[in-house]
């Protein structure tokens, strides 16, 4: 155990600022009771969840545990057919105008970045706040601007996607959502598809959103990130939340075999 | 260190700097080796082509350039001028009516007009570097309505009223959004703008020429009578004829016209009372037919059915038939005579009129316009999670794809009336361009649907995760790129599209190729074959190859990656 712990990779050396990582007694979140299949496959079982505002909470397991599935669910990409979903106390059923609703407040980053090849960076990031928020160009222009700031890469404003890098394409991916001024952020793998080079740049940013009290949840297996940022972790296997615990207790003192046989697999070497 | 084991230890000292290439790899010579000389067999290739060109290219030049006959009036007299060039004369000679067809020549300013702002709409949909941009493309909107307006003619009415329908639509859809489905509220705003198209625009027309007729009565025969007093006419006239004996005709050919009018308009409440007498007429001997077949909307099919109907029957029937076209005639006769006095607009033409390639263009661009949108909507109806819609789109699409053009166009020739309002006698070039639209949009429709599926799932979610509803992320999000992908599928569907159009000529229309028989029923042109086909394919070839290379330029501009 003690070994897993040395292994962590250690490649986040800045000191983190908790000064505004405060949890509220504000409920963002509450799963209860979810259950959903992939037509005859069970593929989440009975996910219980409360997140409170301001929590960050990492969810790790190993592929096809329903990590993916689960935080596609809370912006209802992915429909549940059991238990309830509220989010910043709206619950997502077929009604269309809540599920928007919960979208345009609920941020989420995925592992293939998925910007709009056909427009610019600019465009990628005023569009939403454009034609959903109903925030006139000029005001989404200086916001996305502001955001594109924060993700360090101003000066490729005007450029496609197509002719940025992976990391880059990532951190607008990030301004993108952040345009829409969200109350939570949901990261799905954002690091899985980047070289090595350019992931720290990517969890650079998300610690800095991290330091401002955002609300987040992330898929991810950068343990590193994990033992830093987050104030929870969650694993998960075959559709179920195996276990959850601060960070610290977590990778020190794994409780079930399933993360201990986890951790071992991903920190060993 | 022993030779047999090299160290692995390597370090670059410095930064090698770019050289250019060696000849071999750039420049002419290179260029020449990589595409006409690669290897013998592709020597050979190259070789033979261009001994092919140079036996062919001389040819054709002396054929089509240094022997033909430019000026000439018939056939033979080009072959006395030049036995052995192409007879270019008949096309010099019929070029109007190859652009035409039978279009009036003192209106024919009005197709002129028509394709010069045809030229200024296209130029405003397909160039986005155009000033005014915003004020071009609403003219692009209208131009179909305006273009209509001014090769027909008619009352300025019917192209307002036609303007009108998609506010209409939009009023009907704004009602409903939010309240049904997106779908379901664009299908009812369209439908409710096809119903407005149908059922109000030819009415509210037709009563208003009326209206101002009844009004302009009075004043238009004072008028036509004044006419008539001796030297009326060639008083008018005078400054038009300088020669005295054209003048006379003239004014004896105005004067017959004048007097046609008057005779017309003084039997126009003879025609309003026969009108009456024979709708009443027919209302009755209508309720005299047998159940079964006043249930029949047309009655008119009845001739072709076999029935165990008795004679009596038959005779009642054929008796209302006769009533009925009666009453028609009198009808279009009243109509007539209003338009004659109430006309507020331009002279009608009729579609019989209409030929060459002024009829091709029409089909084509109007066939091309429509069959884009249409073919988005069936596009994304058959990837719609609604079932009804669903199904309703792939009904469609199948089954147009499933028959030949031809047999649609026999149905928009003899059996598209019968969906239509009885009296709403639709011309049969409208006819032509919904079929040859709803053909080509099915084709449309699975290109785009093709586009729609190439494009990763992602963007879709990603569009989703913003909050984006159905038709903003359809049109922002997944349209662009899914066109974009189609470009050159949509672009050979236009293409098609357009060289079909000369196949309206089995319906009787007389396109480029239909006028092409027509001219060689003329004994001074008889004989004249590859002229004709090379000047109608020339016109053919240089509109697709016009799209091809905007399709092409489009596709350049569209690229957003690795610019």
């Amino acid at each position: 155990m003690t070994d897993a712990a040395h292994a962590a990779p250690a490649e986040i050396e800045r000191p983190v600022d908790r000064s505004k990582m405060q949890i509220s007694d504000e409920v963002a979140i509450e799963i209860a009771g979810m259950n959903k299949w992939y037509g005859e496959f069970h593929v989440l079982r009975d996910i219980n969840l409360v997140v409170n505002r301001g929590e960050r909470i990492v969810v790790c397991g190993p592929s096809g545990s329903g990590k993916s599935t689960l935080i596609r669910c809370i912006n209802r990409l992915e429909e549940h057919q059991q238990g309830r979903i509220v989010v910043d106390g709206v619950e997502l059923t077929h009604d269309i105008k809540n599920i928007d609703k919960v979208r345009s407040e609920v941020g989420m980053v995925f592992q293939h970045f998925n910007l709009f090849p056909h427009l610019t960076v600019l465009e990628n990031c005023t569009l939403a706040p454009i034609w959903v928020r109903k925030i006139p160009k000029r005001e989404a222009d200086e916001t996305a601007m502001h955001f594109l700031e924060k993700v360090k890469i101003p000066e490729q404003a005007h450029k496609y996607p197509g002719q940025l890098s992976g990391g880059q394409q990532q951190r607008v991916a990030i301004a993108r959502a952040l345009c829409m001024k969200p109350r939570i952020m949901l990261f799905d793998e954002p690091t899985s598809a980047l070289d090595p080079e350019m992931i720290k740049e990517v969890l650079d940013t998300m610690i800095s959103l991290a330091e401002e009290g955002m609300t987040m949840i992330c898929v991810t297996h950068e343990m590193g990130f994990a033992r830093q940022v987050a104030n929870r972790v969650i694993f998960m296997d075959q559709g179920q939340i195996v276990e959850q615990n601060e960070p610290e207790t977590f990778f020190l003192d794994p409780k079930s075999d399933r993360t201990k046989l986890f951790l071992s697999q991903i920190l060993g070497h | 260190m022993p030779q047999d084991r090299p160290s692995v230890a390597y370090v670059q000292s410095g930064t090698i700097p770019p050289s250019p290439p060696p000849p071999s790899a750039a420049g002419p010579l290179a260029w020449l080796r990589e595409n006409l000389f690669r290897g013998p067999g592709n020597s050979l290739l190259t070789v033979l082509s261009i001994l092919f060109l140079v036996w062919l290219v001389p040819q054709v030049v002396q054929w089509a350039f240094i022997d033909a006959v430019w000026f000439a009036s018939s056939l033979s007299e080009c072959r006395e001028i030049n036995a052995a060039g192409a007879c270019w004369a008949v096309i010099v000679e019929r070029f109007d009516q190859f652009i035409y067809g039978f279009y009036p020549r003192a209106l024919r300013w009005r197709v002129d007009l028509a394709f010069v702002l045809l030229l200024v709409a296209i130029a405003y949909a397909l160039f986005d570097t155009m000033p005014w941009r915003r004020q071009g493309l609403i003219f692009a909107a209208t131009y179909p309505v305006i273009a209509y307006w001014l090769i027909w003619g008619g009352s300025v009415w019917g192209p307002l009223l036609v303007l009108a329908a998609p506010v209409v639509g939009w009023g009907a859809w704004r009602l409903l959004f939010g309240r049904v489905p997106g779908l379901l509220a664009a299908l009812a705003g369209l439908l409710v703008a096809a119903l407005w198209l149908v059922y109000v625009v030819g009415p509210v027309d037709r009563a208003i020429t009326r209206a101002i007729g009844d009004m302009r009565y009075e004043t238009t025969v004072q008028r036509l009578e004044a006419d008539l007093a001796v030297g009326a006419i060639e008083a008018r006239l005078a400054d038009r004829y300088a020669d005295p004996e054209a003048l006379a005709d003239a004014a004896d050919q105005e004067r017959r016209n004048v007097e046609r009018r008057l005779e017309r308009l003084a039997g126009l409440a003879g025609d309003q009372a026969e009108a009456e007498r024979l709708e009443e007429e027919a209302e009755a001997a209508r309720e005299a037919l047998p159940d079964t077949v006043s249930q029949l909307r047309d009655r008119r099919a009845l001739r072709n059915l076999e029935t165990d109907l008795s004679d009596g029957d038959l005779i009642a029937i054929q008796e209302t038939l006769d009533l009925e076209r009666r009453l028609g005639g009198v009808r279009s006769r009243i109509q007539g005579t209003y338009e004659d006095i109430g006309l507020f607009g331009l002279t009608r033409i009729t579609s019989r009129d209409l030929g060459g390639f002024l009829l091709a263009v029409i089909i084509g661009v109007a066939g091309i316009t429509l069959s884009l949108p249409i073919g988005v909507l069936l596009a994304l109806g058959r990837r719609s999670g609604l079932i009804f819609i669903q199904s309703l789109s792939i009904m469609f699409i199948e089954f147009i794809r499933g028959v030949p053009l031809i047999t649609l166009l026999f149905v928009a020739n003899s059996v598209l009336a019968y969906f239509f309002p009885p009296g709403s006698n639709l011309d049969l070039i409208l006819r032509v361009v919904i079929m040859v639209t709803l053909f080509a949009s099915a084709y449309m429709a699975e290109v785009i649907r093709g586009g729609l599926a190439a494009l990763p799932s992602g963007q879709y979610e990603a569009a989703d995760s913003l909050g984006l509803d159905y038709w903003k992320s359809m049109r922002l999000i997944i349209l662009p790129q899914a066109l974009k992908i189609s470009i050159p599928n949509i672009v050979s569907t236009f293409i098609g599209l357009f060289k079909d159009t000369t196949l309206v000529v089995v319906i009787g229309l007389l396109d480029p190729i239909g006028l092409i028989s027509t001219i060689r029923a003329d004994s001074a042109w008889n004989g004249i074959v590859w002229e004709f086909y090379v000047f109608v394919g020339l016109f053919f070839f240089i509109v697709c190859f016009g799209m091809s290379r905007y399709a092409m330029w489009l596709e350049g501009k569209l690229k957003t990656d690795n610019r």
